[in-house]
């Protein structure tokens, strides 16, 4: 019931005032409210975790971890600050300029602009004629609505299935194939050992730690990436790795980290570092198999009957082949800086027991990324314990509890992605006038850029096709994607862009229509509890309402088909509760007989189910007992030091079989150092989920260093430019520059930088060039793929120079919404 | 409706200003409410409050600015961009209009000043509309509430100042300067100023 409002200024005026006051913001309240006394507890979900969470007078009060969770990270105290961030959108709103232009509108403006509020009908509405008009102007080559990123958890809301499915039921348009995370990894990897690797479950850890002598930390900061998985993160890594610990302490496992920077992992440990030259690690290993070889230390056997093209690729290190350079230990000295006797020892040291290599990621996210990897894959290969438990290689036991057994549970499917009824678009136009459907993920703005050009990839030739629109939902490229300052030429030439996220990301600050989803803690969905172990599942109960005028993706979705008539297949006439059932329902009957689980109602009550502990499990073991019976993947069905089909390809960045290859820009005496001497890092952050967190100002505050972005820079390379710890300091090359806070540490080898990736975009101003003023470090990068096989982002190729920052510090931008800056 | 047979003429005339200053702080005006402020009832309004001497400077700005605005091409969305960079947008390019952003050391939403709004919204057997959706210390929700305050039987002078201090110019003051960055003399920093000038003018008389 609204209050009354009555007898406008009588005395001052006499006229009716119904223009000037808007209706009650006040109603009258229900009992309801006033019920509660000390709030309620409920379970939830997240990147980080399972927590509990006291809500009270609908608000989130309090949050703590799972009882289940023994390692909680304390990025848990961040989440608050994510609901109840000022950054949050509120309402729907459209870019001032667009809005009355449209397609016709200056897109110079993007990124200094501003944005008019509008209601979330006239939104939709928008957005839909932008389909048509895309569909209908131009064809399904000119939208590309397949970028994903990180969605917030939870398998029905997860945020790329639905804009994909409403999007698709609409018409085709352009999709992309890999991710910026391991892009050159997974399409390498299936060629060598035929599967992507970076996304397969690993040897358990169990075993790891009873039967490896050795382990081999190549590149992998376990106890920092951890922290986070793809689903709901359980951490049960952390109980394994504190046995290594251990196991450390007491000499019966040596563990070496390779890294140029000494790891949180490393120090958790206390372990040893064998430090290598940034982006050096292929000519390291080209000398230790070069040692294993002369000295006769690898398995002939294993190679022969387990893998192909030995031959083939041995005389590339023996120095017989085209470039008649042998790959000694004293040739890899020059470049990985590694001395050639301490090359060779390590190689003893790998095959003196039963050693595990376990590779991160990082190293593949750099120009010719393909190489370590398959290069780590040949060196297993020559140790022969690939198969073994405690032996081989693995490339992602710092990710998602990879490494944990899987109790082999069935986890719960997801809202689908695909449109129910294919055949039956609103708008069935295939034809792609000659340009490409699919492309790798990290070339769109390539292809915004020139259109038409036709590049390699994976054996495939790619017409880039002519982007004008682009649709984002939980999708941060302003964050992923290298070159800020290329990427603003591109966005000039985008006619519209829209972006669905529940905070002010500088994507959105980029886009033309913005909309505001609800966090993953105004909802209701189910999630996976241990992402690779399948330990249970979860209940993500809707903490608070949505905030503001924000909405599930559900009903943003549900919305939008309805504009053209898909709503009733969109949702298949079920509400969002009946879709979390379902999901239960389907996943329970998958495990009956196996797994019990109680009905839905007692689930929900309890918040989750626990499938217990997996049996251990060792990668590759079943190939090496049959390896007819049981091939792997590839090609041959053999592990292939030499491809045949990459070969074929006849490209001259991944040839063959792996070799090295100078980068564009390498620090340490390579191209481009002596005007750029610092490599520049850019791995996954400690304290975020890639861009994630990074809005939540408290717990920002734990780390940022004069309210930016810290750079961990090596005490002489500080010194030597007279920077203090705690120091404003510009980073900067010939691609862009930023602001970031210097943390001097012994960690970082000389000449190496540190500035953690997902750090927020936010330049002076719109022009190209203008300094960052956080530190986010692709406004360093170089956006050029890894070569012609995965065409990956190469983020880890990257030098710059930094110099102490003198004089009036501009203020962070990163962290607001639209704002007119000119 | 309530009924208020015992409100004073000049209660409901303050409540009224209320209920008017929470509308301006609520959501943009559209043609006909412009037009309300350039020849109508606004216009008369602003008039009448400019007579006094302490609120004149307030609503010569906002009739500068307004003037200014007219001469555009779509002064109603040139207004509405503004409204929405000065009050929809966060506390890093604007100024939004929530005690929480201005009294809270964690600077979030949500905070200690929105719990003891909803305090008193409970005691009242009110709570904000559900179509409204924001926190109860949005500045207009706060408005609204004052004006109900006046608007209640029982004369409560004491409540209402206090209300204004505690709740209100605890806030607005640092409000206002933060808005007065962004809108560089502009027409709802006109409006901000204008309304401090009336609370604190209220102050004197309660």
């Amino acid at each position: 019931m609204a209050i009354t409002r009555r007898g406008f200024l009588k005395g001052i005026l006499a006229t009716s005032a119904s223009t000037l006051i808007g209706p009650s913001l006040l109603a009258v309240a229900n009992d309801a409210a006033a019920a509660e006394t000390a709030g309620t507890w409920k379970v939830s979900g997240s990147h980080w975790g399972a927590f509990r969470a006291r809500v009270y007078g609908g608000k989130v009060q309090e949050i703590k971890a799972f009882e289940a969770d023994k390692y909680p990270t304390d990025m848990l105290n961040g989440i608050k600050g994510i609901i109840y961030s000022p950054s949050r959108i509120r309402y729907p709103m459209v870019r001032y300029d667009w809005y009355l232009k449209r397609n016709k509108s200056d897109t110079t403006q993007r990124g200094d602009n501003r944005f008019i509020r509008v209601t979330w009908d006239e939104a939709l509405d928008l957005f839909y004629q932008e389909l048509e008009r895309v569909q209908k102007d131009y064809g399904p080559w000119a939208l590309h609505a397949g970028q994903t990123g990180w969605r917030q958890t939870g398998q029905v809301h997860s945020c790329g299935n639905h804009m994909q499915r409403a999007v698709s039921m609409h018409g085709f348009s352009v999709n992309k194939v890999g991710d910026y995370s391991t892009g050159a990894g997974q399409t390498i990897m299936p060629y060598v050992l035929g599967t992507t690797e970076v996304y397969a479950q690993g040897t358990s850890w169990p075993l790891i730690l009873d039967n490896s002598k050795t382990i081999i930390l190549w590149a992998t900061d376990l106890v920092k990436n951890l922290q986070v998985g793809w689903a709901c993160e359980t951490h049960e890594s952390f109980e394994y790795l504190e046995q290594l610990k251990d196991k450390v302490a007491s000499k019966q496992i040596r563990v070496i980290s390779v890294d140029p920077v000494r790891t949180k992992t490393q120090k958790y440990l206390d372990c040893e570092q064998q430090y290598v030259n940034p982006q050096a690690d292929v000519p390291f290993m080209l000398a230790i198999a070069h040692t294993l070889y002369n000295e006769e230390l690898y398995d002939k056997k294993f190679l022969s009957t387990y893998a192909l093209g030995f031959e083939e690729f041995i005389p590339y290190v023996t120095g017989e082949s085209k470039d008649k350079v042998e790959k000694t230990p004293e040739w890899a000295e020059a470049i990985c800086g590694v001395p050639a006797e301490d090359i060779r020892e390590f190689a003893r040291l790998l095959a003196s027991d039963r050693t595990q290599l376990i590779f991160g990621w990082c190293i593949q996210r750099q120009q010719h990324g393909e190489q370590p990897y398959w290069m780590g894959a040949v060196i297993a290969a020559m140790l022969g314990q690939i198969g073994l438990p405690g032996g081989g290689v693995s490339y992602a036991h710092h990710y998602s509890s990879i490494g944990v057994p899987s109790t082999g549970a069935a986890s719960p499917g997801a809202f689908p992605r695909n449109p129910d009824k294919p055949n039956e678009r609103v708008h069935m136009n295939q034809d792609f006038k000659g340009y490409s459907s699919t492309i790798p993920v990290a070339r769109w703005i390539d292809a915004i850029l020139e259109p038409g050009k036709v590049i390699n990839a994976n054996g495939a030739k790619i017409t880039l096709p002519d982007i004008k629109m682009m649709v984002f939902s939980g999708c941060n490229p302003w964050h992923h994607h290298q070159d800020r300052n290329r990427m603003k030429k591109a966005f000039h030439k985008l006619e519209t862009v829209v972006s669905i996220d529940f905070t002010w990301t500088a994507s959105c600050r980029f886009s033309d229509i913005v909309l505001p989803a609800c966090t993953q803690w105004e909802r209701n969905d189910i999630d996976l509890y241990g992402s690779y172990s399948n330990r249970g599942i979860i209940a993500m109960h809707k903490l608070v309402d949505p905030l503001y005028q924000s909405k599930t993706d559900f009903e943003i979705f549900t919305l939008l088909t309805q504009r053209f008539g898909k709503s009733k297949e969109y949702t298949q006439g079920k509400s969002e509760m009946d879709w979390v059932k379902q999901l239960y329902d389907e996943c329970a009957a998958a495990n009956k007989g196996k797994f019990d689980m109680p009905d839905f109602m007692t689930f929900w009550k309890e918040g989750w189910v626990d499938f217990g502990k997996g049996p251990n499990w060792t990668r590759q073991a079943a190939f090496r007992e049959d390896p007819e019976i049981n091939a792997l993947g590839t090609p041959s069905g053999f592990i292939e030091i030499f491809s045949r089909k990459i070969d074929r390809y006849g490209y001259d960045d991944c040839q063959g079989h792996p070799m090295w290859f100078e980068k564009a820009e390498r620090s340490h005496g390579g191209p481009g150092s002596e005007e750029f001497p610092i490599w520049l890092q850019s791995c996954h952050p400690d304290k975020r989920l890639h861009s994630q967190m990074c809005d939540s100002e408290e717990f920002r505050a734990t780390y940022a260093v004069q309210g930016r972005e810290p750079l961990y820079i090596n005490p002489e390379d500080a010194k030597k430019r007279g920077i203090n710890d705690g120091d404003l300091v510009r980073v900067f090359n010939k691609r862009g520059q930023l602001l970031a806070g210097a943390v001097v540490s012994e960690d970082y080898a000389k000449g190496v930088a540190r500035l953690q990736e997902g750090a927020w975009y936010g330049p002076v101003d719109e022009s190209i060039g203008a300094l960052d003023t956080y530190g986010d470090p692709n406004t360093l990068t170089m956006d050029i793929g890894s070569s012609q096989l995965a065409q990956a982002t190469s983020a880890n190729t990257c030098l710059v120079q930094y110099e102490k920052f003198e004089g009036k510090a501009p203020a962070v931008s990163s962290f607001g919404g639209p704002k007119e800056m000119a | 409706m309530i009924e208020t047979p015992n409100i004073s003429e000049e209660n409901e005339t303050r409540a009224s200003i209320y209920w008017w200053f929470a509308t301006v702080f609520t959501k943009e005006l559209d043609k006909q409410q412009l037009a309300a402020y350039t020849t109508g009832e606004g216009a008369q309004l602003l008039k009448q409050l400019a007579d006094t001497a302490e609120l004149s400077p307030a609503v010569k700005l906002v009739n500068n600015s307004l003037a200014k605005c007219m001469a555009l091409q779509h002064p109603e969305l040139e207004l509405a961009a503004d409204f929405c960079q000065q009050f929809l947008s966060d506390s890093k390019v604007g100024a939004p209009p929530y005690a929480s952003i201005y009294l809270s050391s964690s600077k979030l939403m949500y905070q200690e000043p929105h719990e003891q709004m909803l305090a008193l919204l409970v005691a009242q057997g009110l709570r904000v509309d559900p179509e409204f959706n924001e926190p109860a210390d949005h500045l207009a929700i706060q408005l609204d509430y004052l004006g109900n305050l006046i608007m209640r039987e029982d004369d409560n002078p004491q409540q209402q100042a206090e209300f204004i201090q505690q709740h209100l110019l605890s806030w607005l003051p640092q409000w206002l300067e933060v808005l007065s960055k962004v809108s560089k003399g502009g027409f709802y920093q006109g409006f901000a100023e204008l309304l401090v000038a009336y609370l604190r003018l209220e102050l004197q008389h309660l």
